[in-house]
């Protein structure tokens, strides 16, 4: 018998029942895990049974939800309830051995949520090649209103992407651990991404270089 | 009377010099047998003097001054017992200033406070517990075969005592485990840091303290093989030679046990202690009283 | 005694052989409450998925334990390999499966050293630990590498091993398994031994599902989960594999279970020899996940089940990747056993997880 594994969507607020149904039905509890994504965070729970696999995915939860706990049923839950505190800053309501944020030891909160601003480059220009792509498959009669689509979606995205910028500026960055090659080619990124939102002014900067080139020059 | 105390001191301070020095080598052999018995090359042969040579340049990291202070008195105390014994002085002094000394390394443990030193002090304290019987029953058997408490009479009796006491010489074997520290009796301090106490009651003592722990276990070391050697020996000048032997084929016997056994809990050993002293040691004794 | 002494247990403790930290609450040498505390070890691995791409994922993967090594990158490999639908040729499933199995006999030695040395028997630990050398040799010889070895690849393996060496694969196993059998011995027979592991740290069958145990763990108390028995990869190819299994549910169930996975594992190994198919030993693997594309994968590692997950995002790095280790899954599993045993068995239980923290805080 070959491995069958299965994914599938679920709401949050069926977790519970989701959780005493399986156990129920003698599943066992795998693990949770969390994916930070640019909706908020989904959680995966996975199930097993034999030689069945099945993984739910809850998408989008967004900070400041309270996801319910499943250690009533599955008490090995609290491991990964707690890491997903701890590393991404979900909230749970009534783990049972609920370490209150002192599960790892971190010198930063929801390490996991942070990303580098090339990464984000790159996954947004993925985003962007996939819908160039679908919509090159489009219809003609369609295509139009895609274009018109995809220009407000891109720049709804770029708008959600500066605002992104502005919360990881504001929020520390993850030098260490990183190599240092890495660094400073992110230190690059994050310094043109500082530069594209300072464009409109750059004029100003112009003038006062060649300001200071004329007086050098006098 | 004033001829003893000069013997008592003669004898301690023969034993203060030699003692370390036959008790190092032995510690050495005993390091070096067993690593073959591993199927490892072992350290060298003098190992044991070169850690406590390098323990004695350490930096004194102790929790509190009482702690060396004790380690002192049980070393001194050691020292005293195998002079005592070996200027053929009275036995029953001997075991009592062992056991003195030993109450000194108890106090040293507790006075530390540490969670470990207190559970390995208290587990010591059980071990006291579970050989003195056995000990105390070895040298009231001594006492009724030889008609003395004074180990001089050894050296013109007309046989071994052995021929007596075989029965507390077993008895006395079984405790040996527990007093030379070996498997499966290793419970409060084992040589080897891989026990739930970490090192169990020497767990604070660091630098000279530890030094002198080390020394004072090579001086018991030998009172004890010359307790066990002392069943061997009568007015023939050659049954010192044989004592000798027994003694150190005891110890490989000890070192042969200690490779072949895991540690057993600290109930198991109280009962298995106690029933060894009263049945061996109670049966010889009710013989040699009726016989 | 009789007042109760709170004993640091860890994280740094010489029979540990993990930093764990647990919070002993004892009364006249009997533990009265266990809470196990990790995270001295977090490393954030996880998160390295965002600066190295999938390919050069692989070496981060196999440096999070030392002891699991190989399963991880395995497991990693297989997770991005269903994530992009490719392929890889049978005789590098095979290969991966050899090593992979060898991973097993030499975890299980290790583990079995250090049970032994935590009953107090060090003779007994230094002769598995010296068998264990044996099988370090073995991989030196055919990856380079005596723990991290760097040989499976996204779409393969790198190395491959020729007749000569299996034959001397061979050889060395039966030559360990004359050794072997009377270190079994000492182990499953010796009553010393006996003395310090039968009904110690008793799990129950339903106590061990109720917990969602994995590994040799849960299988010393009669719940198969051998992820093996599925058949995938070159598992596929066994004659006859059936997972070991013991009903006691104590520390003896647990030393026997692994001891006698050491020598099914070393007749799986001959049979995979005996069966490995001829051909390439990788493809060439160009381009990135898919967005969205998500991929799981289960792999039965020396410790019990490890589940791992990936999703793409369309770059050459993946979006996310999860490796779930079987230590995770036992935490309950210990706590519950602690609680109520002799200070003297703390270590034994502790062990008997078989704990590899570094796995499970990643």
């Amino acid at each position: 018998m070959a491995l069958d594994i299965d994914f599938l969507p679920l709401e949050l607020e069926e977790l519970p029942a989701l959780a005493k149904r399986k156990k129920k039905a003698g599943f066992r509890f795998v693990q949770m895990l969390c994916v930070t994504t640019q909706d908020g965070i989904d959680l995966q729970y996975s199930f097993m049974k034999e030689a069945s696999l099945e993984n739910y995915t809850i998408r989008g939860v967004r900070p400041g939800t309270k996801v319910p706990s499943v250690t009533e049923t599955y008490i090995s839950a609290f491991v990964f309830e707690n890491e997903a505190h701890d590393l991404f800053g979900v909230e749970i309501e009534g783990n049972l051995l609920d370490f209150g944020g002192n599960f790892y030891k971190l010198s930063e909160r929801e390490p996991m949520t942070i990303i580098s601003p090339a990464q984000k480059a790159a996954r947004e220009k993925a985003v962007q090649e996939k819908a160039a792509g679908e919509e090159a498959a489009g219809e003609e009669a369609v295509g139009e209103e895609a274009v018109l689509e995809k220009a407000v979606a891109s720049g709804e995205q770029q708008k959600a992407a500066e605002a992104n910028d502005a919360k990881e500026e504001a929020s520390p960055q993850e030098a260490p651990g990183l190599e240092k090659a890495d660094r400073t080619a992110e230190a690059n990124d994050a310094k043109e991404e500082v530069r594209l939102q300072e464009a409109p002014s750059l004029g100003l900067e112009e003038q006062a270089a060649e300001a200071n080139d004329a007086k050098e020059g006098a | 009377m004033g001829m003893n105390i000069i013997y008592i001191i003669l004898g301690t301070l023969a034993f203060a010099i030699c003692a370390p020095v036959l008790g190092c080598l032995l510690a050495g052999v005993d390091r070096k047998i067993s690593a073959r018995m591993q199927g490892r090359v072992g350290p060298v042969l003098l190992q044991p003097y070169y850690d406590v040579r390098k323990l004695l340049g350490k930096e004194n990291a102790s929790v509190n001054a009482t702690e060396g202070v004790y380690v002192t008195c049980a070393l001194v105390f050691t020292l005293l017992a195998g002079g005592i014994f070996v200027s053929g002085g009275n036995l029953l002094m001997s075991v009592f200033v062992v056991a003195l000394s030993a109450l000194f390394f108890i106090m040293a443990a507790y006075s530390t406070r540490s969670p470990y030193a207190e559970i390995g002090a208290a587990r010591e304290t059980l071990q006291v517990m579970a050989y003195e019987p056995m000990v105390l029953f070895m040298a009231v058997g001594v006492y009724m075969a030889l008609g003395s408490f004074n180990v001089a009479t050894l050296t013109w009796a007309a046989a071994p005592i052995i021929t007596d006491t075989w029965a507390i010489f077993v008895g006395f074997l079984f405790v040996l485990t527990i007093k030379l520290r070996k498997s499966p009796f290793d419970l409060s301090y084992s040589h080897h840091a891989h026990q739930e106490l970490v090192k169990g009651i020497t767990t604070e003592m660091s630098g000279s303290t530890l030094a002198k722990v080390e020394v004072m276990h090579w001086c018991e070391n030998i009172l004890f093989l010359g307790w066990v050697a002392m069943f061997f020996v009568w007015s023939n000048p050659l049954s010192w030679v044989l004592a000798i032997a027994v003694a150190l084929a005891v110890y490989f016997l000890e070192i042969w046990i200690d490779n072949n056994f895991a540690r057993v809990k600290w109930q198991l050993l109280l009962k298995s202690a106690w029933i060894v002293a009263i049945v061996l040691g109670g049966v010889n004794i009710a013989v040699l009283a009726y016989w | 005694m009789g007042k109760a002494t709170v004993i640091p247990f860890g994280p740094q403790h010489p029979v540990l052989p993990e930093p764990l930290h647990l919070d002993l609450v004892v009364e006249d040498e009997v533990v009265i409450e266990a809470i196990p505390q990790i995270g001295f070890v977090h490393r954030g691995l996880e998160r390295l998925v965002q600066t190295r791409d999938y390919h050069q994922f692989i070496y981060i993967a196999e440096r999070i334990c030392g002891i699991c090594a190989f399963g991880h990158s395995m497991g990693y490999a297989e997770t991005v390999e269903k994530l992009m639908g490719i392929e890889i040729p049978p005789r590098a499933e095979f290969l991966r499966a050899v090593w992979h199995e060898l991973s097993r006999v030499h975890s299980h030695l290790l583990w079995m050293g250090l049970a032994a040395d935590a009953f107090g028997f060090e003779s007994l630990f230094m002769h598995c630990w010296r068998l264990r050398e044996r099988i370090l040799d073995l991989f030196e010889a055919t990856t380079g590498g005596r723990v991290i070895f760097s040989v499976v690849k996204v779409g393969g393996v790198t190395r491959d091993i020729s007749p000569d060496m299996f034959e001397r694969f061979a050889t060395t196993l039966s030559g360990i398994k004359g050794e072997y059998n009377q270190i079994c011995k000492a182990f499953l027979t010796d009553a010393s031994v006996k003395n310090r592991t039968v009904d110690v740290g008793t799990i129950s069958q339903q106590a061990a599902l109720d917990q969602c145990m994995v590994g040799p763990f849960a299988r010393a108390s009669n719940v198969n989960n051998d992820i093996r028995a599925l058949g995938n990869g070159a598992y596929g190819a066994l004659s006859d594999f059936k997972p070991i299994l013991d009903s006691q549910g104590d520390c003896y169930a647990r030393v026997k279970v692994r001891a006698l996975e050491v020598l099914q594992s070393i007749d799986i190994i001959n049979e995979l020899i005996a069966q490995i198919p001829a051909g390439d030993i990788a493809v060439e693997v160009k381009g990135s996940p898919a967005l969205g594309a998500e991929a799981s994968n289960v792999l039965e590692q020396p410790r019990g089940e490890c589940y791992y997950y990936a999703r793409g995002n369309g770059t050459k790095n993946l979006e996310r990747m999860r490796m779930r280790t079987p230590t995770s899954q036992n935490l309950a599993g210990m706590t519950t056993a602690l609680a109520g045993c002799d200070l003297a068995d703390v270590n034994m239980i502790v062990l008997t997880i078989d704990p590899c923290i570094s796995c499970t805080e990643r």
